[in-house]
C-alpha cells in the first residue's frame, strides 16, 4: 500500500514535470542571433514571464488570427508590416490589447495570469522595453508554430 | 462564549469570501473605457520634434477602474491633433489607457491641461471629467 502510494506520487511528479518542460531554446543565447528586421516592418515579442496557472495555456491571436499559446515562461515573437494590432487571448472572457506597430519598433506584450471566477485568465499588457528585455532573459525562446 | 466566537468567525469568513468575490467580478467585469470617435491629424513624419517632460506627477483615472499616473520626468513627443487638443506619445515607453481592454494611447493637452487620452488603434478620444493641470517644460531635460 505504501509504495502503491509512492508509485503513484513520483508519477504525478514526472507528468508535472514533463508537462512542465518547455520546448525551445534560452532566449539569451539566442538574442545575438535573432533575424533582423526589415525596413518596413515590426516586432512583437510575446511572452509569459510565469508559471502561474499553468495549466490554463489559451491561444494567443493577432489581429483574429492565431499565432501561438500561452506557454508559460516562454517567448515567441512575429514579425509584422506596420499598423495597427489587436492581441486577444480567450479563456473564460475574452481579454485584449491594442497598439500601433511602427517601421523598426519592437513591442512587447506580456500574458499575465490572473485570477476568474471559474478558471484562471490570461491577460495580455503591453510592457516598456526595458523592463520587458530583461525578463525575457529568463525565457525560453519558442517559435510561433511550437507553440501552436 | 464558544457559540459566538464560532458566529464571528463565520461571519468573517462569509465576509471575506464576499470581497474576494467582489474583487473577482471587479477584476472580470471592468467597464469599456469611455470614448468617443475622434478624427485624428498627423504630424508629417519628420516634423515631430517636439518635445515635452513632465515636471510633477499627475494621477488620473479614465474610467472608475484602473488610474494611471503621468510621471515627473516622463517625455512625450507631439504626433498630431485632434478637435480636443494635440496629441502626444511617449518618447520612450509604453502608456496605455485601461478598462475592460488594454488600448495603447496618447495624451492628449489642450493649452497646459491634459484634456484625456487619445486611443492611437481605436482613434477614440477619451476625456477627463476634469482637465488637469500639466508642469511641463519644452523640449528635452
Amino acid at each position: 500500500m505504501r509504495f502503491q502510494r509512492r508509485t503513484v506520487l513520483v508519477c504525478m511528479a514526472t507528468l508535472a514535470l514533463v508537462g512542465c518542460a518547455t520546448q525551445g531554446v534560452p532566449y539569451k543565447e539566442q538574442e545575438a542571433k535573432l533575424p533582423q528586421l526589415t525596413a518596413s516592418g515590426g516586432r512583437i515579442f510575446i511572452y509569459r514571464s510565469s508559471s502561474l496557472g499553468f495549466a490554463v495555456q489559451p491561444s494567443v491571436y493577432l489581429n483574429g488570427v492565431a499565432v501561438g499559446t500561452a506557454v508559460p515562461n516562454a517567448v515567441f515573437f512575429v514579425d509584422r508590416p506596420k499598423g495597427t494590432y489587436e492581441i486577444t487571448t480567450s479563456t473564460e472572457v475574452e481579454k485584449k490589447v491594442t497598439f500601433v506597430l511602427d517601421s523598426g519598433e519592437i513591442k512587447y506584450v506580456r500574458l499575465t495570469p490572473t485570477f476568474g471566477l471559474l478558471i484562471g485568465r490570461i491577460v495580455p499588457e503591453l510592457v516598456a522595453k526595458d523592463e520587458a528585455t530583461k525578463e525575457l532573459l529568463d525565457l525560453t525562446l519558442i517559435t510561433p508554430s511550437t507553440a501552436k | 462564549m464558544d457559540g459566538y466566537e464560532v458566529e464571528t468567525g463565520s461571519r468573517r469568513c462569509a465576509l471575506a469570501g464576499a470581497c474576494l468575490l467582489a474583487v473577482l467580478l471587479i477584476q472580470g467585469c471592468a467597464a469599456e473605457v469611455k470614448r468617443t470617435p475622434a478624427p485624428f491629424t498627423s504630424l508629417p513624419s519628420g516634423d515631430s520634434e517636439a518635445i515635452v517632460t513632465v515636471l510633477k506627477d499627475v494621477e488620473v483615472s479614465p474610467t472608475l477602474v484602473y488610474s494611471r499616473t503621468i510621471r515627473a520626468g516622463s517625455q512625450w513627443r507631439l504626433v498630431g491633433g485632434t478637435a480636443h487638443g494635440d496629441v502626444y506619445r511617449p518618447v520612450s515607453g509604453i502608456f496605455t489607457v485601461e478598462g475592460a481592454q488594454v488600448h495603447e494611447a496618447g495624451l492628449v493637452i489642450y493649452g497646459a491641461k491634459l484634456v484625456g487620452f487619445y486611443m492611437l488603434v481605436e482613434k477614440a478620444f477619451v476625456p477627463l471629467d476634469r482637465p488637469v493641470e500639466l508642469q511641463l517644460s519644452q523640449g528635452a531635460r
